[in-house]
């Protein structure tokens, strides 16, 4: 019986902290998410929402440095993750030409060939999650597109580009 | 007469070592069996050189399912077919546009899968994607 606990226990921090989207019942667990982010879990259930980049939570606590709000009676609380733990998305990859940016805080975009040369800067409207950007113009064959957010994080995404 | 007591042990070892060896109940595993798994990118090579993927672009996972259905770490789903012919179809439906892509299976076994996309998409490069199972 104890050892079903401490294995309950175990896959409890195991699921959160590998930042999957596993959803995760009862038992208690404390952890740290981020170095600036930390949750516990008192009996109900908590995931980690790869789509909005939230944590889910229900029936416990987070604290830290994040917001919280959207604060439900059914105790269901959605955070607003710091920037650095975002995701960001870049896609389709393969694709045709037109892609989509998705992400939270994002402040510049970067298209760049392969030789690093810029070849696009989109303008980016304000609070705009999901960005088209498009390289149909452009020679098939691998190009970067650099992200920076708003906290100066930079992230890096290849994608291809084919012929239509 | 010891000849034949020795020939005749030979082959019996010979014989057991060939029935030990053979699993009649081990069925092989299809193509689209070994497909059916998370894959995750490893390398991707246009025109023999590989390209250097960043920490992002190493997170990318596709999943393919035995209902014939996909999805892949960007939230892109849709369905594929696996041909006889090593071809590998792809569809995807929630997305605009163009969706369809056509890759050819060079690789596929249990731990690694490399896609080469089929001329009807590139004219002037060759691409191929090497994952690695999950």
């Amino acid at each position: 019986m104890r050892n079903k606990k401490i294995f309950l226990f175990l896959f409890l921090i195991q699921s959160v902290v590998g930042k999957s989207q596993t959803l995760v019942f009862g038992g208690f667990a404390s952890f740290a998410i981020s170095d600036s982010l930390n949750a516990n879990s008192g009996g109900s259930f908590v995931w980690n929402d790869s789509r909005t980049s939230c944590i889910m939570l229900q029936g416990g606590n987070i604290y830290g440095n994040v917001e919280i709000y959207n604060k439900k009676e059914t105790f269901q609380e959605t955070c607003k993750i710091p920037a650095s733990f975002s995701i960001i998305k870049v896609y389709p990859n393969p694709g045709f030409g037109d892609y989509w940016v998705e992400g939270q805080n994002i402040q510049t975009i970067e298209i760049l060939d392969n030789l690093g040369r810029l070849i696009l800067s989109p303008k980016i409207p304000n609070d705009l999650v999901k960005i088209p950007i498009s390289i149909i113009d452009q020679a098939e064959g691998s190009y970067f597109v650099k992200i920076i957010d708003i906290n100066g994080q930079q992230s890096t995404f290849s994608i291809i580009k084919l012929q239509l | 007469m010891k000849k034949p007591i020795l020939t005749a042990l030979i082959f019996a070892i010979l014989l057991a070592n060939t029935i030990s060896s053979c699993k009649p109940d081990e069925k092989p595993v299809s193509k689209f069996e070994l497909l059916c798994k998370t894959w995750q990118i490893e390398k991707l090579i246009i025109n023999d050189t590989a390209l250097q993927l960043t920490d992002q672009d190493l997170n990318y996972t596709v999943t393919y399912k035995s209902d014939s259905t996909y999805l892949d770490s960007d939230g892109l789903s849709g369905r594929f077919e696996l041909k006889n012919d090593g071809a590998l179809l792809i569809e995807t439906l929630n997305i605009g546009g163009n969706g369809k892509f056509q890759y050819s299976v060079e690789t596929l076994n249990n731990s690694n899968l490399s896609l080469k996309v089929l001329s009807d998409s590139v004219k002037n490069i060759n691409i191929l994607y090497l994952y690695h199972a999950k």
